[in-house]
């Protein structure tokens, strides 16, 4: 039986440099890919390090199955994963070598180490490189090393970082596939300013701006709300520059020679255009940015 | 503290210390001291000349600024790479209090192996001045503030600044200042009291307080660098 948990965020508050980073950030969520939007510098990265307890917020609490995580004599690394932007440990240190350090600091309680390990490492297909250095491992090795050692002891709230910067496009489709397959188990919050990363896995999106969380829902409800504002219109190449004078532009595509689609939204009654009919999450997400 | 049960002792080590590296340098360190002691001892005229409020440099420095310095050495060799591409957070985070135990018990996996070269060796250096009594557990034991501040301040200066390197300037040039200007500059907190012969040329007093603001001092700079890099809350 997987048991649903369940993370309460609670009115979040954290300032650096006497400006404002987050502001009253609150969201509940359970298991499934939870995927937090949001430009760059819009704090995405603050809050994934707060709930990690890497930082300390100016107030709030954040709550995992109703235990606070930040107050708590010791943070609960053994039932959270961590996976951060810039994963990298010691060259010298071979992949099994620091698996086996995070069993032993995580204290598992699982009989075997050796089992449990073994089974990670073919569950991430790393038996390749498991025991050669971390320095000659390839980007997308890393990754998986990162993420074995995030699920590792089966958290109840993974949290990861900007989990595809770096990777190729293939390596992308199986990294997402990993995090579609660990998800069902455990709430797993990714922080990601690429759309492409949540629009086909993710089970609900956070997006954060201007200090707050302001859109939480699923892709479709995102679309949604964006649908009755998003037009699109033909305009021909030489004409372009004089359109996009006039619209907030949120794609063009070239369909001729002569014709750009560009899809734009509206926002103050445009009468030229038409009701776009395909609108993707990007669109949707570029329409809630500008809104 | 979570690293010193044995189970997870091994993986710690094979982690932070890979194929043992570190311990190899340091008992290679530990031979070198140890046929040095035993092959140039110190000399038997040695209280004599500190009486006559001599500075002894050439006989206390191995022990006062040779060994400290390489301490720093080891210290940076073994922390350095932790604040390169970020490492140090993924290492922040699987310390799980509030103090970072983990950081304390790798300082602790350089400077008690170098404080055993001190007491170990020290005493065979000084031989001709006392054995095996308790004048030489003095001679040997009061060379310990040295390698405690010098690997404390390297490791208070990396987590401040987040930068092995900078680590490795700040911490050098106190120990250059300190070399040559020969105790002078840093009076009080100078690693120089031996050498330098505190003890006679300035006060008893002024030379144990000296000794005791080093150890006091090293406590505290592990203290604030454990509480800096620790999880924040």
């Amino acid at each position: 039986m997987i048991l649903n948990n369940q993370l309460i965020v609670e009115n979040i508050q954290y300032n650096y440099a006497k400006k404002n980073i987050l502001q009253d950030v609150s969201f509940t969520c359970s298991n499934g890919i939870i995927a937090l939007l949001g430009n760059n510098g819009a704090g995405k990265s603050t809050i994934m390090k707060i709930i990690a307890g890497m930082m300390k917020p100016a107030k709030g609490k954040v709550l995992l199955n109703n235990q606070s995580i930040l107050t708590s004599q010791n943070y609960p690394i053994h039932k959270i994963g961590y996976l951060p932007q810039d994963f990298d440990i010691y060259g010298n240190v071979s992949g099994y070598d620091f698996l086996s350090y995070v069993y032993d600091i995580k204290k598992l309680k699982q009989p075997s180490k050796k089992q449990v390990l073994d089974e990670l490492i073919a569950k991430f297909n790393l038996e390749e490189v498991i025991y050669k250095k971390f320095s000659s491992y390839s980007g997308g090795y890393k990754r998986r090393l990162g993420i074995a050692q995030a699920v590792l002891g089966e958290p109840k709230l993974i949290i990861i970082d900007e989990p595809s910067v770096g990777l190729d496009p293939i390596q992308r489709i199986e990294f997402r596939s990993y995090l579609a397959e660990i998800s069902r188990t455990a709430i797993t919050l990714i922080s990601t300013h690429i759309i492409e990363d949540v629009e086909l896995y993710s089970d609900e999106i956070l997006i954060l701006r201007e200090q707050h969380i302001q859109f939480q829902g699923s892709v479709e409800q995102l679309i949604q709300l964006s649908t009755p504002h998003i037009y699109s219109a033909n305009v021909q190449v030489d004409e372009l520059i004089a359109f996009k004078k006039k619209v907030r532009t949120i794609e063009e595509k070239r369909i001729s020679d002569t014709l750009i689609k560009v899809k734009f939204i509206n926002n103050q009654g445009e009468t030229f255009g038409n009701k776009e009919k395909e609108i993707s999450l990007e669109n949707a997400y570029v329409y809630f940015q500008n809104k | 503290m979570l690293m010193f049960t044995s189970k997870i002792n091994e993986s710690f080590i094979q982690f932070y210390d890979t194929k043992k590296r570190l311990l190899k340098i340091m008992g290679a360190i530990f031979v070198i001291y140890f046929l040095h002691a035993f092959f140039m001892p110190a000399l038997p005229n040695y209280f004599e000349y500190l009486h006559e409020k001599y500075s002894l440099a050439g006989i206390d420095n191995i022990y006062e600024y040779t060994l400290p310095v390489i301490s720093m050495l080891l210290m940076f060799f073994a922390f350095v790479s932790d604040y390169t591409k970020k490492k140090y957070e993924l290492l922040t985070f699987y310390n799980a209090s509030s103090f970072n135990s983990i950081m304390l018990f790798r300082w602790l996996y350089i400077a008690i192996p170098m404080n055993v070269i001190i007491v170990v060796t020290a005493p065979f250096y000084y031989r001709s001045i006392a054995f095996l009594d308790v004048q030489s557990l003095y001679l040997s034991i009061r060379f310990i503030p040295n390698v405690l501040f010098v690997t404390a301040l390297f490791l208070l200066c990396m987590t401040m600044t987040k930068n092995g390197y900078a680590a490795l300037v700040v911490t050098s040039t106190y120990l250059l200042l300190d070399i040559l200007s020969s105790a002078r500059i840093f009076k009080i907190v100078s690693l120089g009291a031996n050498s330098y012969n505190y003890y006679y040329s300035i006060s008893p007093t002024y030379y144990l307080i000296n000794r005791l603001l080093l150890v006091v001092l090293s406590l505290l700079f592990i203290y604030v660098a454990c509480k800096k890099s620790s999880k924040v809350r």
